[in-house]
């Protein structure tokens, strides 16, 4: 799992690269919460569009994402989501507490 | 059914081979010609079973986890994943959507996900002495495809 973030007008994009499983969900967490702490976002935007695969415990690194966003008063959009990954977040209906759109087509300059 | 071929993997309950497991599947499975969102169903439900037995089978150890595929001459595969842990007591409950008793870590939907990526799904467990995830799905043949 390679992770990039980018910081620019209060959003924080947090791009995640690889197999988001158990193996990598500890370390994912904690990268994403370091930049949350540094930043303090009025967004955060979770872009899965690198994500070659996600099980279960992606949808916990993405409730834990939302609890740290929450805490500051942001908010968290997931992004980039294949169909299949679409599935997973469907099953748990985790739409009702974060907001997900389709593969966006938007230049976003990396810090 | 007549089985055609079949394999057995051991590991120990190490996150790492969480990875291993699900890829050696789908490498297994690929003999039936599988689309790539048939292999992805099946990766993900294995991904899930294995991570259970990571996670709560073992929780404070390290165990041994078997897992073993089979291919029937109907085209469907049956994966079985099984564990020597400490055991499920109430399997109903644990295959309820959004139980866990792995706290915020885990989401409680491995198996809700399980079920609903693969045709058939059976857990068998006695406390104290492993669960047995068995789970099966069969492959459309490659001129419905």
């Amino acid at each position: 799992m390679r992770i990039e973030t980018a910081y620019q007008n209060g959003e924080l994009r947090v791009m995640l690269h690889g197999e988001l499983d158990h193996h990598a969900a500890g370390d994912t967490v904690r990268e994403i919460e370091r930049a949350v702490d540094a930043y303090m976002p009025m967004l955060c935007v979770v872009d899965l569009g690198g994500v070659t695969f996600m099980d279960s415990s992606g949808l916990a690194v993405l409730m834990k994402t939302r609890r740290r966003v929450t805490q500051i008063g942001g908010k968290v959009r997931v992004t980039g989501a294949s169909e299949r990954i679409e599935r997973i977040l469907n099953s748990a209906g985790i739409g009702k507490f974060i907001e997900i759109t389709r593969r966006e087509e938007v230049h976003i300059e990396r810090n | 059914m007549k089985e055609i071929n079949s394999m057995r993997l051991e590991f120990l309950s190490r996150s790492a081979n969480e990875g291993f497991a699900r890829t050696a599947v789908a490498v297994f499975c690929s003999q039936l010609d599988p689309t790539l969102d048939e292999l992805g169903d099946i990766k993900t439900a294995v991904s899930e079973a294995v991570t259970n037995c990571v996670v709560h089978a073992y929780p404070d150890t390290l165990g041994k986890i078997m897992v073993r595929a089979r291919i029937f001459e109907d085209n469907a595969v049956e994966i079985t994943v099984r564990d020597w842990g400490v055991g499920i007591s109430d399997v109903s409950r644990a295959r309820e959507a959004m139980f866990t008793t792995g706290g915020d870590d885990r989401s409680g939907m491995g198996f809700t996900i399980m079920e609903s990526f693969m045709d058939v799904l059976r857990v068998r467990s006695v406390p104290g002495r492993g669960t047995t995830v068995t789970m099966r799905r069969k492959i459309s043949r490659r001129a419905a495809k």
